[in-house]
């Protein structure tokens, strides 16, 4: 039997669609087409044929070439259901076209299923907190990230129970501060803000094609997923409407100079590094004189939204501070390393 | 998805339709050559063989072919491929002709043009990309896929079946080529100057001058450039026509359009890229990668920065 064209798509995420595809030169024997797919693995859809039967939980199927609307072409679409711990895994499609009992051809296709892997490297057993400590430079981890696909990361720190970190992303609360003040109406309300002008260069044609442009962005819909749907609903209707519109796009206009900052160092906090993805930005955490021992958490999941089991590094904190009452805030630096993976 | 399966077996049916009563016209014989549909646009081209032999039949027997909602006769060629236009009526649902006021000729190829609804065109192909690139230190590879989910009817109907621009939008990521582009020293002097302006509108009179000193040597470091240099950088790199060189695609596809698709933040973190290909009897399916050198993207990134560092 000639085989012109035979296809698998060469990785796949779990749950992800996994396209696969024979053509052959036309073969009058070949009477039924017999695929076992590996465990685990589901058929979402078959392509040029209405009708198959299938056994052992819908991982082997017959096809009769009868059923084949054009006598020479077929296809699938199917998925892994299953979340391997190994960062790849190639999982053995067997597909055999069979006339009378014998198997004129018998093919394997590999389908690849890989995932995102975090893994500590390096993270200190103790911090010393004292009166001379640069909380800057006090926290430090380095995390690799082994597999593929990008891993969307939430970093917490947990200590008696409760969540002592915060995201530590300028970006947002600013965005958040927009928000709220065009919102609040009665308070400030959308009086222009005073610009800090401290030999800050900003070309005016850029600032109000901006201010356009995030206007345009709102009304589209591009709505961080932690800010408020009615505050972002009030703003629209507000931009929406031609009298107010103006006053809108006054108030976006002068707080654009921070925005534009806070937009900056947000982007680059949330790619630290490839197929890392920090949708929070780096985060900060408080330390308190009760706490003896902190837990960091790294709750990820993949592109596909699959969640995998979190890491965490537990930290003992030995605080030597005379005013211990006093409120101590840091930084969680993270060194991010990433191991490419070879398909 | 029994929905979209019933817009697709209307639309089969409409053109089972078409060929029952092609056939009951009998002594016609009209045939059903091929159809051409364009996944873009939604477009389809039928096109029709009508043989109407010269004799007595043709005054008896009008000619008939079914009308539908949003197709119409586009041309009626004769033998001699000269165009002959006709006067169709509306009849019943049908468009009517008399075929005593043929000329000569006892051929006519005749082209229908209309459009093919959404779901019908979903149930006609599927297009796949995976969510992630596999990556390397040089490239990011995309899988492309695209196959006729259906193709039996349409052999059976037609000799020929085309199904043109077949799209599916890969999105590149190009967050981290720009975040890790931007030079260090710009960086440490954003964010000494988001320290300073939070201080300086705060009432710590100490913080309010360190975090201005710090800011003032960040500055130092980096000449004049300011962040609506940096956007304007981005928006200049990740333009269609800049961003397409950094792109390739294997054959069959080829690259239709280059979108930003831009989120709250302002620099694109992901560019849409639409490739298309085209499917037919003699290649119901389609496969090939599309590479995005992001090594030599970065590295435009960087000397973007440098000759702005320079002119500055």
């Amino acid at each position: 039997m000639d085989m012109i064209s035979e296809y698998v798509a060469p990785w796949a995420l779990p749950s992800e669609d996994i396209p696969i595809h024979f053509f052959w030169v036309p073969e009058p024997s070949l009477e039924t087409i017999r695929i076992e797919l590996p465990p685990k693995f589901s058929v979402v859809e078959v392509l040029n044929a209405d009708e198959y039967s299938s056994g052992h939980e819908g991982t082997q199927l017959t096809i009769d070439c009868r059923a084949l609307k054009s006598n020479n072409y077929f296809g699938m679409i199917v998925r892994s259901s299953k979340k391997h711990r190994k960062t790849l895994v190639q999982c053995p499609i067997k597909v055999s076209f069979i006339s009378s009992n014998e198997v004129l051809s018998s093919r394997i296709l590999k389908a690849t299923v890989v995932r995102p892997k975090l893994k500590v490297i390096d993270a200190p057993k103790k911090l010393i907190i004292d009166d001379k400590v640069n909380p800057a430079k006090l926290f430090n981890l380095t995390i690799a990230h082994f597999g593929l696909g990008t891993a969307e990361i939430e970093m917490r720190v947990v200590a008696k129970g409760q969540t002592v970190s915060s995201p530590d992303s300028l970006y947002l609360e600013i965005l958040q501060e927009l928000c709220e003040e065009i919102l609040g109406g009665e308070r400030k309300s959308t009086e222009e803000v005073e610009p800090l002008n401290h030999g800050f260069r900003l070309d005016e044609r850029w600032l109000q094609a901006t201010t356009r442009e995030i206007a345009n962005q709102i009304q589209k819909g591009y709505i961080p997923p932690e800010m408020k749907k009615e505050a972002t609903q009030k703003v629209l209707q507000l931009l929406t409407s031609e009298t107010e519109r103006e006053r809108i796009l006054k108030a976006i206009y002068s707080r654009l100079r921070r925005l534009v900052l806070g937009a900056l160092l947000y982007y680059m906090d949330r790619y630290p590094e490839e197929d890392i993805y920090l949708p929070y930005g780096r985060i900060r955490t408080i330390f308190r004189s009760q706490v003896k021992t902190m837990k960091v958490r790294f709750s990820y999941n993949d592109s596909m939204g699959n969640r995998y089991s979190p890491i965490q590094v537990i930290i003992e904190i030995d605080d030597r501070r005379t005013d211990k009452d006093k409120i101590f805030r840091a930084p969680i630096n993270v060194t991010w390393k990433r191991e490419q993976l070879e398909i | 998805m029994k929905e979209k399966m019933d817009a697709a077996k209307t639309a089969l049916d409409v053109v089972a339709q078409i060929e029952n009563i092609l056939k009951r016209l009998g002594p016609y014989r009209p045939e059903l050559k091929s159809l051409t549909v364009d996944y873009l646009t939604r477009q389809s081209v039928m096109k029709i063989l009508l043989s109407v032999p010269q004799g007595l039949k043709r005054k008896l027997r009008p000619i008939e072919i079914p009308a539908y909602p949003g197709y119409y006769v586009d041309e009626v060629f004769d033998e001699s491929f000269s165009k002959v236009v006709l006067p169709w009526r509306l009849e019943d649902g049908k468009l009517v002709l008399r075929a005593n006021i043929l000329p000569a000729s006892e051929k006519y190829f005749m082209t229908l043009k209309g459009s093919m609804s959404k779901s019908a065109l979903e149930e006609l192909v599927a297009v796949h990309c995976p969510e992630d690139p596999k990556r390397d230190e040089e490239t990011d590879r995309y899988w492309i896929h695209s196959a006729i989910k259906d193709m039996g009817f349409w052999e059976q109907v037609y000799s020929q079946l085309s199904v043109d621009r077949v799209s599916t939008c890969v999105t590149v990521g190009v967050e981290r080529s720009f975040s890790s582009s931007i030079p260090r020293n710009v960086r440490r002097w954003l964010e000494a100057r988001a320290r300073a302006d939070t201080a300086l509108e705060g009432r710590d009179r100490h913080r309010m001058f360190a975090s201005w000193r710090d800011y003032r040597l960040a500055r130092r470091q980096v000449g004049r450039i300011s962040p609506s240099d940096i956007f304007e950088i981005a928006r200049r790199l990740l333009s269609p026509d800049i961003f397409i060189v950094f792109i390739q695609v294997d054959d069959p596809y080829r690259i239709e359009s280059i979108v930003p698709l831009m989120p709250t933040g302002l620099v694109p973190d992901e560019i849409g890229v639409n490739v298309q290909t085209d499917l037919n009897f003699q290649r119901p399916a389609a496969d090939g990668n599309l590479i995005f050198r992001k090594r030599d993207f970065s590295q435009k990134i960087t000397k973007e920065f440098d000759d702005l560092e320079e002119k500055k």
